[in-house]
């Protein structure tokens, strides 16, 4: 599983990435999902983002502008698993 | 000191009047009362709040971070939190350009830990009428600054006829059935508008500094932070992505205005705004140029601008500003200081 945290490197975008790495650590998928942080502009308008941070996982936007929970992650995460994805 | 601050919000696109607007209420404001301007300076050095004048003025700039990034409305609540516990004017002047979603604003006012501080006036948009039909279409920034406001200062109207005028007006009023317009130039309009007693703005006696410092109602820091966090988790929808520009501050090394005039024209075609104080010979003059149309005019300066002197801010898309830096290594007067790219964290 891939999840990119779209960020321009401040605060809100380290906190999203701490969130996601906690939620990764609960479901137990860290060291099974892969976490990359990126900062690639055009990325953000492709991916949709105009408000960072942005989280994508497996190639979906899941929030942009957001800084979410990491209980609000480990939902996702969970969808993610059942449906398999 | 009142118990309320009037907020009048005020937009415009890149060298619409702007700051000569702020100048005109400055200079009027009474002394009794207190005037705060909240800006955001596009660009790494603050031009824009020195060239706004007044004394003992109360001028809060906000981050210079990515306006992409939700940082810049955690720290405009983070302002608007110290102005209503600390501050409390009893009018403020956001220059929301830039700052956020301009629509987004209105909202964040009202927000419960400010306690109903905030009373929300005008929303004003300077409009350009030389520059304003070319920029409308070309940035969604106009656009956005056109559909968040309730007056619409049509300034320079001496520089087009009265079927431009008119098509401008057409142009708000596919956002507003009934908008109400000021047609001027130099960005003359009836300053006591804005001030509370002689306009309709609110002019409630307050409790006074020191009670104001007794008060058991202080919104603490906890409480500040997790209305910010509470906001992060519910961020108002931005489905537009922001005009890409660029500024850069290049610093002219020229000691003659002639050499500075000769080297206009050779600025790049589709440059936005730019912006200097030149000096010669112990004179200041300002450099103001605004899509086609630029002056060089002897300046007068209220305050100290010495470290900005001979600093020119450009401002244009990322190839506009990379024609810019071509040009300065042909013309070795023109030395660039600097690229801001406000999408980044500069």
């Amino acid at each position: 599983m891939k999840i990119e945290v779209l960020g321009t490197g401040c605060k809100s975008c380290d906190t999203l990435y701490q969130n996601v790495v906690k939620a990764l650590e609960y479901t137990g998928l860290n060291g099974i999902a892969q976490l990359e942080k990126t900062s690639d502009i055009d990325y953000f308008t492709k991916m949709g983002v105009f408000s960072t941070p942005g989280l994508v996982i497996e190639g979906k936007l899941i929030s942009s502008g957001q800084v979410l929970a990491p209980e609000k992650i480990v939902e996702v995460l969970e969808q993610k698993k059942e449906s398999g994805t | 000191m009142g118990d309320v601050t009037n907020v009048i919000l005020i937009t415009g696109f890149l060298g619409s009047g702007k700051t000569t607007f702020l100048n005109r209420i400055t200079k009027t404001f009474p002394r009794d009362l207190k005037l705060m301007i909240l800006m955001n300076e596009f660009g790494e050095i603050g031009l824009d709040g020195t060239l706004v004048e007044g004394e003992d003025l109360d001028i809060l700039e906000i981050s210079k971070g990515s306006i992409f990034c939700v940082c810049v409305k955690t720290d405009f609540i983070r302002a608007l939190n110290e102005i209503a516990q600390d501050l409390k004017p009893d009018v403020l002047i956001v220059e929301s350009t830039g700052v956020a979603n301009p629509s987004d604003l209105k909202k964040d006012l009202k927000l419960s830990i400010f306690k109903s501080r905030f009373l929300m006036q005008d929303q004003i948009c300077i409009i350009d009428a030389a520059c304003f039909q070319d920029a409308y279409g070309a940035f969604v920034s106009v656009e956005k600054q056109i559909a968040s406001s309730t007056l619409f200062v049509i300034n320079k109207v001496d520089l087009v006829d009265a079927e431009v005028i008119e098509a401008i007006k057409q142009i708000v009023r596919t956002h507003h059935p009934s908008p109400e317009f000021i047609e001027t130039t130099f960005s003359k309009i009836p300053t006591e508008r804005f001030i509370p007693g002689l306009g309709p703005l609110s002019c409630k006696a307050g409790p006074g500094p020191d009670k104001r410092l007794e008060s058991p109602e202080r919104v603490s820091d906890q409480a500040l932070e997790t209305a910010i966090e509470k906001l992060l988790e519910n961020p108002d929808a931005n489905a537009t992505p922001p005009d890409r520009l660029l500024s850069a501050v290049y610093k002219w090394n020229g000691d003659e205005i002639d050499s500075f005039r000769s080297l206009v024209p050779q600025f790049p075609k589709g440059l936005l705004r730019a912006k200097g104080i030149l000096l010669q010979e112990g004179d200041t003059w300002l450099f103001n140029l605004v899509m086609s149309q630029q002056t060089i005019a002897p300046y007068f300066p209220e305050k100290d601008c010495s470290l900005l002197v001979n600093h020119i801010v450009f401002i244009g898309s990322p190839e506009v500003i990379k024609a810019m830096e071509t040009l300065s290594i042909e013309y070795p007067d023109l030395a660039q200081k600097s690229v801001f790219d406000p999408m980044k964290n500069n």
